[in-house]
């Protein structure tokens, strides 16, 4: 019974969508990229409808005599799609996407892979790279960060895992336990595209490439498997000498171009590499490949433009929170307030005037994770200053890549002379592993007389490898109050033995903008013994359930229609 | 205001048949319409009992088997502030079109017919692939009917190809390449190719850089043919 029962749920699951065919129609292109990823580790064809679009060319290109799983989302591109492709005979199983982060996890479940690349969620160019690989290993893409990395491990248990460029540090120690193939550093996005595509070539053999910039997703790019390399509208060096590296040694026969946005830089890539190789006394050659226009012959139209789906780059977001003079320092706050984490390096000028008084000139760069903060300050003197209006300007210029910092922001604001007192106290009671919720739990006290705000980091040891986790954002601790920091972890029975100690760190302070205090603390990590009886709730509840109804219709029934023929009885016998 | 530092901005414009083609940034696309021989009108002769009247019978229908394009390619080298066009272009140059491309491919492959260099192919290839009987009078061996191409690509010249002389005022000469699986319905197997010719006439004689004579799949198929131009 419980076997049937078991063959009937897979059954269910099986026939959930039998399609032969995978179709996207959404503005939000995740759900692009998620029913890409989807079809590729199923081996089917896959089309999205590209933006702008027309709903009855792509019924065509779609084709007739298809079981159609068709992934619309809430707001999909056109209304019209489903109709369209049933009118061309195809049969469609609809999957309402509401939200995209929560359909790319249900496909990574109904796609049965066993293997998974997991990307930062809000770099579109790491899917785009990785995109290829994923489909030459039969792989599905996460797009991961630290608010669904929960969601993602009971997916990836036990699978294959690689973990592709700039991702949150959460996700990095959430999966550390499951060695996951690490590609690229993160550090920088055109070092982490040649490394993967160095591995896929070599791996696969592919000797026609895709330059793209990232900013679109087109047919060619989903389904091809040809290896997509990023350049710009100029291409970095790095990428140069990979290509030239490529073609030298008769790995790379032809790039291809969607569109002609790249024309420009590609061309004039060709002529300094051909020129190069020449010089060299090497003859070897590529070609460089233009696609530029499609024609779809059954729709009777004319010459069209080519199906994209525009991704735009992720841009990093940071904001300059505050700035002041105090206690003999200048310093100002950064916020991270994207949806990712970001190179930066700061410049601050202190200004008497409008005219520089002291200059203190960027010095390297760093990552700041999303939600984070972090305080730059330099002690400077201004007693010299008898008069004149004292201003600070803060320069910041910030990336996704830490050799291309390509934004950056400046503020300035008068430096008026703070002299507070943060009489913030904060210290860490206890920490504690929580093995049913599968996080770590820090409890701190603030001992102050007024509210701390405090950014939390934790180091433990993960998979054998000393690693350091970053809270999700500054928490608020009252005076004389405790509050809880939750770390989302899962730890295996040798991470609990390797952390009997967990280190904790602490920035805070008494204004949310200036988190100048620092704190270190080494604290017993308490494993939280999972109740033996959590897993006996359930089917308890069901065996009681169960015996509910057995006894409502097996026993309690019958003693009714027992009444009855008493009661038919008694009549007769008055009769 | 900020200003951009200058660049040097290579832009490739390709027309097609009073439609301008699809240029994916910067450039506006415009959608034209095929034409298409609509047919003669329906001859009728009227005739009385005793009449003796001679009918030459001839004629000619459109096939359903092929389709052609025709377009330019034009490039424009361009000193500017990053636009490519207007106030913010300092100075422009006319690039030229038969150095800057080799030819013009169609194929049914999204992602060009190989991923290395590809091979001739021939009219007896397409029928197969196209499913067109060969016997057809514009079949694919009866259409690509010589096998004199020599159509070159960066990654080499390809031989012996089958080939079509387009007839009408055209000049060009189209050549069948692919990647060697000439298999029933893998359209995408085979590209149709010309060289560009700067300066070109197509077969209404007006001038074009290129014209590509390509089969269509059967009827109740359907099919999306891909331009493809190879930089030299």
């Amino acid at each position: 019974m419980k076997k049937l029962a078991v063959l009937f749920i897979l059954l269910i699951f099986a026939t959930a969508y039998a399609e032969d065919y995978v179709a996207v129609n959404s503005m939000d292109g995740r759900d692009v990229l998620s029913g890409v990823f989807y079809a590729n580790v199923k081996g089917e064809p896959v089309d999205f409808m590209p933006l702008p679009g027309d709903t009855g060319i792509f019924a065509d290109q779609v084709g007739s005599g298809h079981n159609i799983l068709l992934i619309q989302s809430t707001t999909p591109v056109s209304s019209f799609v489903q109709n369209a492709l049933k009118s061309n005979n195809n049969t469609v199983d609809v999957y309402t996407s509401t939200d995209a982060g929560a359909t790319n996890l249900y496909l990574a479940n109904l796609s049965g892979a066993q293997s998974f690349i997991i990307v930062g969620s809000a770099y579109s160019d790491s899917a785009l790279s990785v995109l290829p690989y994923a489909k030459y290993t039969h792989s599905y893409v996460i797009l991961a960060d630290q608010t669904n990395i929960n969601q993602v491990v009971p997916i990836v248990a036990g699978k294959n895992i690689t973990i592709y460029g700039l991702v949150d540090s959460q996700v990095t120690a959430a999966l550390a336990p499951y060695n996951p193939q690490i590609i690229g550093t993160g550090a920088d996005q055109y070092q982490d595209n040649i490394a993967m595509n160095s591995l896929y070539m070599n791996e696969s053999g592919a000797k026609t490439a895709i330059l793209s910039d990232g900013s679109f997703i087109e047919q060619s790019m989903a389904t091809s498997g040809d290896p997509i390399i990023l350049i710009g509208s100029l291409v970095p060096q790095p990428t140069y000498n990979f290509i030239r590296q490529e073609v030298q040694s008769g790995n790379l026969d032809q790039v291809l171009l969607i569109g002609n946005g790249l024309v420009s830089p590609a061309y004039d890539m060709h002529g300094r590499i051909l020129a190069a190789l020449q010089a060299e006394g090497s003859n070897a050659t590529f070609g460089v490949i233009v696609k530029f226009a499609q024609v779809v012959p059954s729709s009777g139209t004319g010459v069209l433009s080519l199906g994209t789906f525009p991704l735009p780059a992720y841009t990093p977001s940071l904001n300059v929170s505050g700035i002041a003079y105090d206690n003999g320092m200048v310093m100002a706050s950064i916020n991270n307030t994207g949806d990712g984490a970001a190179w930066y390096t700061t410049e601050i000028r202190v200004r008497v005037d409008g005219t520089d008084f002291k200059v203190f000139p960027a010095n390297g760069t760093s990552l700041l994770s999303t939600g984070q903060q972090v305080v730059v300050e330099y002690p400077i003197n201004l007693s010299s200053v008898t008069q004149g209006n004292v201003t600070a300007l803060v320069l910041v210029e910030y990336g996704v890549s830490n050799d291309s910092l390509d934004s950056y922001l400046s503020v300035e604001e008068p430096l008026t002379t703070i002299n507070y007192v943060d009489t913030s106290n904060v210290s860490v009671q206890l920490a504690k592993y929580d093995s049913d919720n599968q996080q770590v739990l820090v409890t701190l006290r603030n001992d102050g007389s007024a509210p701390a705000y405090v950014d939390s980091t934790i180091g433990l040891v993960i998979g054998g490898q000393m690693t350091n986790v970053t809270g999700a954002g500054t928490l608020t601790v009252n005076p004389s109050s405790l509050a809880v920091e939750d770390f989302p972890l899962q730890l295996s029975s040798a991470d609990l033995a390797a952390d009997s100690n967990v280190s904790v760190f602490l920035n805070y302070g008494g204004r949310p903008n200036f988190l100048l205090k620092y704190a270190m603390f080494t604290v017993p990590l308490v494993a939280q013994a999972s109740n033996p009886l959590m897993p006996l709730v359930l089917p308890a509840i069901i065996v009681v359930v169960l015996l509910m109804v057995i006894y409502y219709l097996f026993i309690r029934k019958p003693q009714k229609n027992e009444k009855k023929e008493t009661a038919a009885v008694k009549d007769t016998r008055k009769k | 205001m900020k200003y951009k530092p200058v660049l040097l901005i290579i832009g490739l414009l390709i027309v097609v048949a009073g439609i301008v083609m699809a240029a994916m940034t910067g450039v506006s696309v415009t959608a034209g319409t095929q034409s298409r021989w609509a047919g003669g009108a329906t001859g009728n002769i009227i005739t009385q009992a005793g009449n003796i009247t001679n009918v030459n019978i001839s004629g000619t229908v459109l096939t359903s088997k092929w389709a052609d394009f025709y377009g330019n390619v034009s490039g424009t080298i361009v000193l500017s502030n990053g636009s490519i066009s207007g106030s913010g272009v300092v100075y422009s140059w006319t690039y030229n079109t038969s150095g800057s491309a080799k030819g013009v491919c169609l194929t049914e492959n999204s992602s060009w017919i190989s991923s290395s260099a590809p091979v001739a192919a021939t009219g007896a290839n397409i029928d197969t692939v196209y499913g067109f009987t060969g016997t057809d009078a514009d079949s694919g061996m009866n259409t690509y009917n010589t096998s004199s191409c020599s159509f070159v690509m960066d990654s080499g010249t390809i031989n012996s190809c089958g080939n079509v002389t387009l007839k009408g005022n055209s000049t060009f000469n189209d050549c069948v390449i692919g990647n060697g699986g000439n298999t029933a319905n893998n359209y995408g197997n085979l590209a149709f190719c010309t060289p560009i010719n700067a300066t070109g006439k197509n077969y209404i004689n007006s001038s074009y850089n290129y014209e590509v004579m390509v089969p269509i799949q059967p009827p109740g198929t359907s099919g999306t043919y891909y331009f493809y131009a190879e930089l030299s």
